[in-house]
This record gives C-alpha cells, sequence and structure tokens, in this order.
C-alpha cells in the first residue's frame, strides 16, 4: 500500500509542479462559474442540480487532459522500466496512478465549495440531501472519466492520441442513449442504463439508488482491470 | 546467482536472442560485450524481469523470475540503458521515490538516500532538478538509483556511457568495489572496461554467445596466431619472395610505406602460434643485404579478438577506421 502512495505522490507533484493543473482549474472554475451564474439567473432557484449536468460537460473536455500522459509519458520517457522493474506489481502502478487522479479532482470539488457556499450567503437554502447525493454523483463521474483516460492513455505512448481516444469513448458512453434509441425497446434501455449521464441525473434529484453506485463502480473497475491488462502487455512486446 | 537457461526472444519474426545459457557466480562480475542490436539489452530486460522471454528459463536468487517477480525485483538493482528519470523532480525527491517503490522502510529513508547521494558523487546536486543536471550525473543518479536499496544482484546497462574519462575511471572503481559482495551483469561495447573490471565475458552477436571466458584467457585462447609488423628497406618484390618462402609464415601482406619513404616495405604477417620467428627473421633479412628498421609482434588486442567474433570476415585495418569513423 505505502508503494501505491509514493506513485500516486510522485504523480500528484507531477501534476502540480506542471502549468497543466492550474490551467485545468482555471478553467474548470471559469467554465463552471459563468454556468453557475447564468443557471442562476435563468432559474432563480436555490439547486445546483442543473449545475450538475454542466459540470459533466466540461469534465468531459478537461478530464481527457489530465489523464493523457499518466501512462503514455512513461512510455515515451522509458521510466516505466523503472517502475516495472522495482519490486511493484503493475496493479499497484495503475492504482497509484488513478488514486493520484482522484484526488486532483477531488482538489477541482473543493474549489467548486464556493458556488454552494455563494448561495447560502445570499439567503438561499438549497437542500442539503440533493446537494451531497449530486456532489458524490459528479465526483464518481469524474473518476469514471478518469479511469476511462488512464486506459486510453494505457493503449499507447502518445498522450494526444490517448486524450483523443478518452475522449471519444468518453462521449461514446455519454451518448449511449441516443445510440440505443434507434434500435427500440429493450435494447434502448440497456443503452439508457449504461450511458454516463442517466445516473448522474437520478442522483442529482437527490435520490441515492444502489444500482446508479454500482453503475459507476462497476466502470471504474472494469477500465482499471483492463488497464492493468493492458500495462501487463508491455512485457510481451 | 543467475542461471539463464535457453533463453530466446522474438520481436515478430526478428530473434533478438537466440538460445543463451549462461550462469553467473556469487560475486562475480560479468561483462556482456556485444555491438549495437546483439541482444544485451534485450537480455538484461529479460533477467530483470522487464520484458518476458518467448522461451527459456531465468532463476535470480534461486527465485525463477517467471514465477516470482516481486521476489526477484526485490534481489536486482538495474540500470537501464536509457536512464529512467522524471526531469521535474529534484536528486533527493527522485531517490525518495526511488526507496519508496523499492520497498525500504520510511525511517531508514533518510540514511539511505544521504549515503547513496555521497557514494555517487551527487553531494553538491542534491537539491537540483533532474531537468538541470548534465549527462555524466543523470547517469550517476541512474547508478544510485539501482544501488540505493543494496541489492545482491546488479544489472547495468552501459554504466558509464556519456560519462567524462574522470567520470568513467570513477565509475569503474566503483563497481570493481561492488564485486564480491554484489554479483554485477553489466553491458559494454568499450574494450578496456571488461579488460578492467570483470572478471568474465560473454560476448554476444546477433542474439547468441560466441565466446565466453575470463578476458585474458579469452585474449591467450584466440590470439592463436601471431602478427608481426616489419618495416624493411628492399625491393619488394625480392622481399616478397623471401617471406614467402620462409618457415613458419601463413601469409604476409607486403605494401610501399609511401611516397614519403620510396624504398621501404612494410610487412605484416600472421605466424604459426607458439613459434617465435623474430630473431629469424631479422637475421634473414640482415643477410639479404637489406636495412631492418622495425620488428615487432603486435599483440592481438581484444579490441580485434571482439572484431574477428563479430563481423564474419576479418575486417582489415583501414576498414576498421572507416566503420569506426562513421559510427562516431
Amino acid at each position: 500500500m505505502s508503494k501505491v502512495n509514493a506513485i500516486a505522490l510522485r504523480e500528484l507533484k507531477n501534476y502540480f509542479v506542471s502549468p497543466l493543473a492550474y490551467v485545468v482549474a482555471a478553467l474548470f472554475m471559469a467554465g463552471v462559474g459563468f454556468l453557475f451564474y447564468a443557471i442562476l439567473l435563468s432559474t432563480r432557484e436555490a439547486s445546483l442540480r442543473a449545475l450538475f449536468q454542466n459540470m459533466a460537460v466540461v469534465f468531459l473536455l478537461l478530464v481527457p487532459s489530465l489523464t493523457m500522459r499518466l501512462l503514455a509519458e512513461e512510455r515515451k520517457m522509458g521510466t516505466i522500466e523503472l517502475l516495472m522493474t522495482s519490486p511493484l506489481t503493475d496493479a499497484a502502478i495503475v492504482w497509484g496512478k488513478f488514486l493520484a487522479s482522484v484526488i486532483y479532482l477531488a482538489f477541482l470539488f473543493l474549489l467548486t465549495g464556493i458556488f454552494p457556499l455563494a448561495i447560502i450567503m445570499v439567503g438561499g437554502k438549497p437542500e442539503i440531501a440533493p446537494l451531497l447525493t449530486g456532489y458524490l454523483a459528479i465526483f464518481l463521474m469524474g473518476a469514471s472519466f478518469m479511469a476511462i483516460g488512464l486506459l486510453a492513455s494505457s493503449l499507447t505512448s502518445n498522450q494526444i492520441v490517448a486524450a483523443l481516444i478518452a475522449f471519444t469513448v468518453s462521449l461514446i458512453i455519454w451518448l449511449l442513449p441516443a445510440i440505443g434509441s434507434v434500435f427500440g425497446s429493450p435494447v434502448s434501455e440497456g443503452f439508457q442504463y449504461m450511458s454516463i449521464i442517466q445516473h448522474l441525473e437520478n442522483m442529482a434529484r437527490g435520490v441515492l439508488d444502489s444500482s446508479d453506485l454500482l453503475y459507476y463502480f462497476s466502470l471504474i473497475g472494469a477500465c482499471i482491470f483492463l488497464t492493468v491488462r493492458s500495462v501487463n502487455v508491455y512485457h510481451w512486446r | 546467482m543467475i542461471a539463464v537457461e535457453n533463453l530466446s526472444k522474438l520481436y515478430g519474426d526478428r530473434i533478438a536472442v537466440d538460445d543463451v545459457s549462461f550462469t553467473v557466480k556469487k560475486g562475480e562480475v560479468l561483462g556482456f560485450l556485444g555491438p549495437n542490436g546483439a541482444g544485451k539489452s534485450t537480455t538484461m530486460r529479460m533477467i530483470t524481469g522487464y520484458l518476458a522471454p518467448s522461451a527459456g528459463k531465468i532463476t535470480v536468487g534461486g527465485f525463477e523470475v517467471k514465477h516470482e517477480p516481486l521476489k526477484t525485483k526485490a534481489l536486482i538493482g538495474y540500470l537501464p540503458e536509457i536512464v529512467p528519470l522524471y526531469p521535474e523532480m529534484s536528486v533527493r525527491d527522485y531517490l525518495k521515490f526511488i526507496a519508496a517503490i523499492k520497498g525500504i522502510p520510511g525511517r531508514e529513508q533518510r540514511e539511505r538516500i544521504a549515503a547513496i547521494i555521497r557514494r555517487c558523487w551527487l553531494t553538491e546536486y542534491a537539491d537540483r532538478l533532474i531537468a538541470h543536471l548534465s549527462k555524466g550525473y543523470r547517469q550517476r543518479l541512474g547508478l544510485a538509483q539501482a544501488l540505493i536499496h543494496n541489492p545482491p544482484v546488479l544489472i547495468l546497462d552501459e554504466p558509464t556511457s556519456g560519462l567524462d574519462p574522470k567520470q568513467i575511471l570513477e565509475t569503474r572503481e566503483l563497481i570493481r568495489s561492488l564485486a564480491g559482495d554484489h554479483t554485477v551483469v553489466l553491458s559494454t561495447h568499450i574494450l578496456p572496461e571488461v579488460q578492467n573490471v570483470c572478471s568474465r565475458v560473454l560476448i554476444i552477436n546477433a542474439g547468441k554467445v560466441v565466446a565466453e571466458d575470463a578476458p585474458e584467457r579469452l585474449e591467450a585462447k584466440l590470439k592463436g596466431a601471431q602478427t608481426i609488423h616489419l618495416e624493411v628497406r628492399a625491393p619488394q618484390d625480392k622481399l616478397t619472395v623471401l617471406l614467402a618462402g620462409f618457415p613458419g609464415v601463413r601469409t604476409a601482406h607486403a605494401h610501399p610505406k609511401g611516397q614519403e619513404f620510396p624504398d621501404m616495405v612494410a610487412v605484416d604477417l600472421d605466424a604459426e602460434p607458439g613459434d617465435d620467428m623474430r630473431a629469424r627473421l631479422a637475421a634473414a633479412v640482415i643477410n639479404a643485404g637489406w636495412d631492418l628498421l622495425e620488428l615487432r609482434a603486435a599483440r592481438l588486442s581484444l579490441e580485434e579478438i571482439f572484431l574477428k567474433l563479430t563481423t564474419d570476415e576479418v575486417a582489415s585495418p583501414a576498414e576498421i577506421k572507416e566503420v569506426a569513423s562513421v559510427q562516431g
């Protein structure tokens, strides 16, 4: 476990010594801040539900840039050889990377804490339950995007290609209901369940359903599993 | 300590390592010698568990690499050909990270890092960013990384590449000091390094082991035919005739010394092994009434042995120079 922490810590430091972490945080806050303002003005509602859905779009655009280097850079620089010849399992390397990206995500969320605070300060009384489940949902969704990005990063040593794969795959999962509707019931319902945005909407309403949680956890688990397999293949090149 | 049995590695259709077997005893320093692309790095990568072999078995410290990779990896310190560094980290932070992933307990880390920084001459650079280090210091840091957990086995892929002459000497001294306690496998294409540091040499060419012995013995064994270099002031045709009939001479190549020395002839001749003909040769030249200007037995150096083993035909010195200048 301490080895996973070491990998995660190095990765986090890497995030914060490069301008990337700050650029992404700034863009994220600017985007989400603007959406918050626009939604609040138009709905006059003390809720962040609409905001959560819009945050998802911002994540879709920004997460690939955060995850693209995770494994692709290690391969390009040859440092993957160091990790893979150290007494570490391939899974420890992957979990360390994922942990770092989730911690970075938590940092972004900490910044968005000012939005509900702003509502409360101007005298609004947002419902706490949907706020918390909404945050949990958007966090899990962000983590899912991160896991998809990590998998994409393991597939190539080219960061741009990794980012494009991550973005495309995320977008496809997002748009599954639209794709499924072509086939009609029951296929469309299945696709509906597999859509990443569907579960966000449920949870943002304040409903904590185990099937929504299960969806995110299994998506993340599947991506991590595939990433470990993909890293394992490096031994066989 | 290391046993490699019938090891092979295929990259697609290309055979990089072809049925290689060898063992390295505890405390030994084994040198891998071979031209670029001979399979040295690939073999090392398989021993360290980075690459999986296509066939064959590797054991390190009694554990099989394939089945207990975590155990073998813990025993090995590895310096890859491309030194694996994170440019955005400082030397100390990098070593801290290495110490953690190598499993050095937290309370010992500080001490170990300080010791390895001293040992690899990095004291003044400890708080510099790796991005700002010169090639030589990166190489040293790579070595520090391999040594930090004091592993019983060291695999060093071209440990002196990119170092200046002083650093090369220091590094060789360091490697020599490791012998005995540590089992070392190092690869190089610098021959004096092998003579200097290694107790045994393995010459690899095109994925196969072509020779294996102590450097001195390898030299003695392969020396076989003695080479004699001769310079005489004499007509070339007559000298050629004399040498052709001379007992013990296998082949003789006579060529004019050049325009500045119009009547001088230089000869390189291969002599039968075990027969020192220098005295007889000198007497013959003098008796013929010519001036003997130079006569010396050329020792076949490890460099020449290496070339003999790794090239299909024996290249002439001119060709060797040409190749060297192209590669350089």
